[in-house]
Order: C-alpha cells, then sequence, then structure tokens
C-alpha cells in the first residue's frame, strides 16, 4: 500500500471538489490531518477515497490554497528544507521566495479570503505569508487611505484623534 | 472612490484576532506604520494599545530593529534616522553621546568643569519616550579629564534579559577613568544604578594603567570594553573587577580600532586598513589563555570600481546582534552588513563623524491617554 499515492476530495463551500494527495495536505493543515484521522478507522482497508467539506473556502480560494500547498509541501517539489524564511528579504535565496511574492501579488478581498482559509485550514506557513503580505499593503499609505483599502469607517472624533497626533508627535 | 461593498465585507469580517496577527507583522523598523494603523479605527487602536500587543509584538520579531543612530559631530550630537521612527527634538546641541545600548542613550552635556568634564554632565535619554534623567554629580577623585569613558546598558544584562522592551526597566552607567593616585597610577570604575539613583564607591585596580579614549564600548560575556591606547579595559559586571587584556601583535592600528561583540558573543575587534577590513575575535584557549583570530574581509570588492570617492575612512559604530558596520567614507556614512557581507544604504550625506551610537529598540505608538477613555481600561505602552 505504502507505493500507492493516496488522495482525498476536498468539497468547496460552494460544491467544487478538489484532488489533493493526502500526504501534502496532511502536511500542510492541521485541520484537514485531524479531519482524516477521524475518518480513518472506517477505511481503514477500503480502496475508497474520502470527501471532506470545506465548508468556510469558496472553490476559488481553496483552489489557490491547494496551488501554494502543493508548492510547498509536496516533497517531491520542494526543493531545498521548507525552512520559516518568508521575512526573508526579496531576493533573498529561498527559491520559493519568488513563487511567494507572485502568490500574494492580489487584490485585498482574495488575500483576505486566503487569511481566513489559511487560518481555518490552519496553514502556518501560509498564514503567516498572507498576514505578512496585508501588513504589506498598510505600507506608504495614507491612514485614509488605509481606511478606504478595508472599507474601515473612522469613527474617531477630532479631539481623539488630536490626542494621538499628540503623544506621537514623532511620527507626523 | 468609496469601497467596494465587497472589501467592506472582508474588513468587516476581520475579527481582532486577526487583525491583531496582521498587525503583529509590520516591521518593527517601520513604527510609522503601526502608528497609522492605530489611527484606522478606534477598533484598531484597542488591539495595537492592548500591552499583550506590545510584548507580543517584541517576541515575534525577537531583535530589536535600528531605528537610527546617534552622530557625534562638531556642534554636538544629532540623532540620524534609518526607519520610520524620528526622535522628538532634544537639547542635544552642545551634548554628544557616549554610549547607546539596551534602548538608551548615554548623553554628556558640556559640563561646567573643562577640569572634570564628566561632572554634573550625564543624561541617559530613551527617544522613543523622549524621556531623559540626569546623572546625579560624579566625583571620582583625580582623573584624567581626557582619559575616560562611560557605557550604560539595563541592569538586568548579566541576569539574562533579552534586552526586548527593558529600556523602562533599571539601568546602570559605568564609568572608568584613569588618573594618578599620589604619583601612582590607577585604573578606577564607578557604577551608577537608576534603582538608587546614585554612584557607587570607587573600584580601583592600583596594578593596571593605560589610556582610556572615547570610543564605543563593547559589551560581551557579561563585561564591559573599553578600548585603551594599547589594550582593552575589561569591566566585569558579576566580579565589579577591572583588568586590562592585552591586544593582538600588531598594534599600529588600534587607534583606529573599533570594539564589538562578536555573533558568538566573545570580544571583538576591527578596523580598516588599505579598504580592507580586519576583524580579530577573542578566542578561549587551553590553561585558561585566550587568544585571537584574525579574518580580514576585502572592501574594495564591494565598492563600485568607478567611484574614487567611496574610500573607506574608518568604523564610527557596530550594531551589536544586527552586525551591521558604520563607515565612514569622504561622501556619508554608510553600513554594511557584517551577514551578508554588503553595503546596505548610505545613511548620512555628511561625512563627518567621531562615533556612530546605533540605537536598537522597538517602538509601539503611545496611546495612553486616548485609550484611557476607550473600552478597555489598558494603560498605554512606550
Amino acid at each position: 500500500m505504502a507505493s500507492e499515492k493516496k488522495v482525498v476530495f476536498l468539497r468547496s463551500s460552494d460544491g467544487e471538489a478538489f484532488e489533493v494527495s493526502e500526504e501534502v495536505i496532511s502536511a500542510a493543515s492541521v485541520t484537514i490531518k485531524g479531519m482524516i484521522d477521524e475518518e480513518s478507522p472506517s477505511r481503514a482497508d477500503t480502496a475508497a477515497t474520502t470527501t471532506l467539506a470545506i465548508p468556510n473556502v469558496t472553490a476559488a480560494t481553496l483552489s489557490r490554497v491547494l496551488h501554494y500547498v502543493n508548492k510547498h509541501f509536496d516533497a517531491a517539489a520542494v526543493v531545498g528544507r521548507p525552512d520559516d524564511y518568508i521575512f526573508c528579504a526579496p531576493g533573498d535565496e529561498h527559491p520559493l521566495a519568488r513563487f511567494d511574492d507572485d502568490f500574494v501579488d492580489v487584490d485585498n478581498d482574495t488575500l483576505i479570503d486566503l487569511v481566513h482559509a489559511a487560518e481555518y485550514l490552519h496553514i502556518k506557513k501560509l498564514f503567516d505569508l498572507t498576514c505578512k503580505a496585508v501588513a504589506d499593503k498598510l505600507k506608504g499609505r495614507t491612514i485614509d487611505q488605509i481606511r478606504e483599502t478595508f472599507g474601515i469607517v473612522n469613527d474617531y472624533t477630532v479631539e481623539e484623534e488630536v490626542e494621538v497626533y499628540r503623544e506621537n508627535s514623532w511620527a507626523f | 472612490m468609496a469601497p467596494r461593498p465587497a472589501a467592506a465585507a472582508a474588513a468587516a469580517a476581520l475579527m481582532d484576532e486577526l487583525v491583531e496577527e496582521i498587525l503583529l507583522r509590520i516591521p518593527p523598523d517601520d513604527p510609522a506604520r503601526l502608528l497609522h494603523a492605530a489611527l484606522v479605527c478606534k477598533r484598531w487602536r484597542r488591539i495595537v494599545s492592548d500591552p499583550r500587543f506590545r510584548s507580543r509584538f517584541c517576541e515575534f520579531h525577537r531583535t530589536p530593529p535600528m531605528l537610527g543612530f546617534i552622530r557625534n559631530h562638531e556642534r554636538g550630537s544629532s540623532f540620524v534616522s534609518t526607519s520610520s521612527f524620528r526622535a522628538p527634538p532634544a537639547d542635544r546641541v552642545n551634548s554628544r553621546a557616549i554610549d547607546a545600548r539596551h534602548g538608551r542613550v548615554l548623553l554628556q552635556s558640556r559640563g561646567p568643569s573643562d577640569h572634570n568634564p564628566w561632572e554634573d554632565s550625564f543624561h541617559v535619554w530613551v527617544p522613543i519616550t523622549g524621556e531623559r534623567r540626569k546623572l546625579p554629580v560624579l566625583l571620582p577623585g583625580p582623573i584624567y579629564p581626557w582619559s575616560w569613558n562611560a557605557a550604560v546598558l539595563c541592569a538586568a544584562a548579566t541576569e539574562g534579559c533579552e534586552h526586548l522592551d527593558c529600556h523602562r526597566g533599571p539601568f546602570l552607567v559605568v564609568f572608568v577613568g584613569n588618573g594618578d593616585v599620589v604619583e601612582t597610577p590607577v585604573m578606577c570604575a564607578h557604577v551608577y544604578s537608576s534603582e538608587s539613583d546614585s554612584w557607587s564607591q570607587q573600584i580601583s585596580a592600583p596594578h593596571i594603567y593605560d589610556d582610556l579614549g572615547l570610543n564605543p564600548s563593547a559589551f560581551a560575556e557579561n563585561s564591559l570594553y573599553f578600548r585603551c591606547m594599547h589594550s582593552v579595559l575589561k569591566y566585569d559586571l558579576a566580579t565589579q573587577e577591572l583588568s586590562l587584556i592585552l591586544l593582538p601583535e600588531e598594534s599600529f592600528f588600534w587607534g583606529c580600532a573599533l570594539l564589538m561583540a562578536t555573533e558568538g558573543g566573545e570580544l571583538g575587534l576591527a578596523y580598516i586598513f588599505t579598504s580592507r577590513l580586519y576583524l580579530w575575535s577573542r578566542k578561549a584557549g587551553p590553561n585558561n589563555g585566550a587568544g585571537w583570530a584574525r579574518k580580514v574581509i576585502k572592501l574594495t570588492a564591494l565598492l563600485p570600481a568607478h567611484d574614487d570617492s567611496l574610500v573607506p575612512m574608518g568604523l564610527t559604530g557596530f550594531a551589536h546582534g544586527l552586525d551591521v558596520f558604520f563607515l565612514r567614507t569622504s561622501v556619508g556614512i554608510f553600513t554594511f552588513d557584517l551577514k551578508s557581507i554588503r553595503f546596505i544604504t548610505k545613511v548620512c550625506e555628511e561625512s563627518f563623524c567621531d562615533a556612530s551610537f546605533p540605537y536598537m529598540s522597538f517602538c509601539t505608538p503611545a496611546l495612553g491617554a486616548a485609550s484611557a477613555e476607550g473600552s478597555r481600561t489598558g494603560t498605554s505602552n512606550a
């Protein structure tokens, strides 16, 4: 059995099923590994594949997540050790640094969906990467631009704002 | 442009924990970005102002970032920013930096006495909070006014403090000097403790002697090291003893050598000669002895070949923990990253500089008064 590659199907919230290697997704997602472990006694000796419902993640997001997972957690695809490298500067040597940069170069909604998916599926590296990418979106933007980007309404009173400005005058 | 409904929905769905995770990943050398985030809305401010956030932020990033450095020049000293942090204006005219470590800067204002320049003139300044404490008058006895040095450090430095967030804790200032006591040369030290707000009794070492100079000191292996003319003065914080360490043989260039702590935590020395960086580290040897190991880095290979003006003229400072050197050239001050062996950036246009004291500290916004009337009772950090 060891030579046979087991797969599982993940069904997105909008009903689309995605095939992924059980070994790869188990290494990536704590949540799915837990689901598979729960399922396994009932399917120990059957050849039937398992379909797991992922009710919080849409097909669009799930397909991106699996693209990431296959790139980062498929031992055959990964070059070198999957170390904690995401805080390297751009241009640093990690072979997947470029892939990661491109992966998070998406619009806000997509990115925030990925943050949610990474959190729900408990994929730590993806969670780190996407949270960092959102933090990078705050760079060099004015406070108004940040509000606009994230659709946030300013609920500060003028007095409260002035107080923060006064306490942190170095930044303005 | 009005936000699209989808964006609004996504942001609204970002629960506090996720906002916290995102803000946690703002690079620590961009404190202005964290402050801007706190000003986005009161919910985000509440997250940033929670004292737990600051401690998580420090733990997450581990190494305090370099926010800037203090450059001594002919008119006094300036805080040169290398990050989005801007030091609040302080009366630094007529004061020079003597040391900076663990989030604090030791300044010396031109005192009332040229005879004893240290007298009535030491201040410890915390740039991220603007706090400044004047130290009581030090009367160290017969010390030559040109032969002394001093260092500031966290009082828990020998007790395993990681210095992630200790700038509000107790600190020490160690003053060392040399002079003549009844025609007997002597080296001595006095230690100021912020907890008692007083200087210690004199710790003297009558059998050793060398001339001290005002160069950046180094902290390694629970000891402070000060460069002398022919040796290095060691002040052991645990035993409170002074001793001299002999330099490696070729002592011709020690006049421009810079003390440092190596990556391995040993005492190191560095100097530049003919565009080469010479690095010495002191390795423990057999029979309680210690020897020096040398490494040479050719800087010319790292410089733009066509730019003759970029000749490194000397080392002015070293950022401990980050392993970044400050180099003086005829066209300004550059930083040089020892870990990646490359020049990073020009950090200052001015080339005149006696010494650069890198300032490393985490900086999170002060949100005290603004938070006090908020829904939580959390008090201000920073």
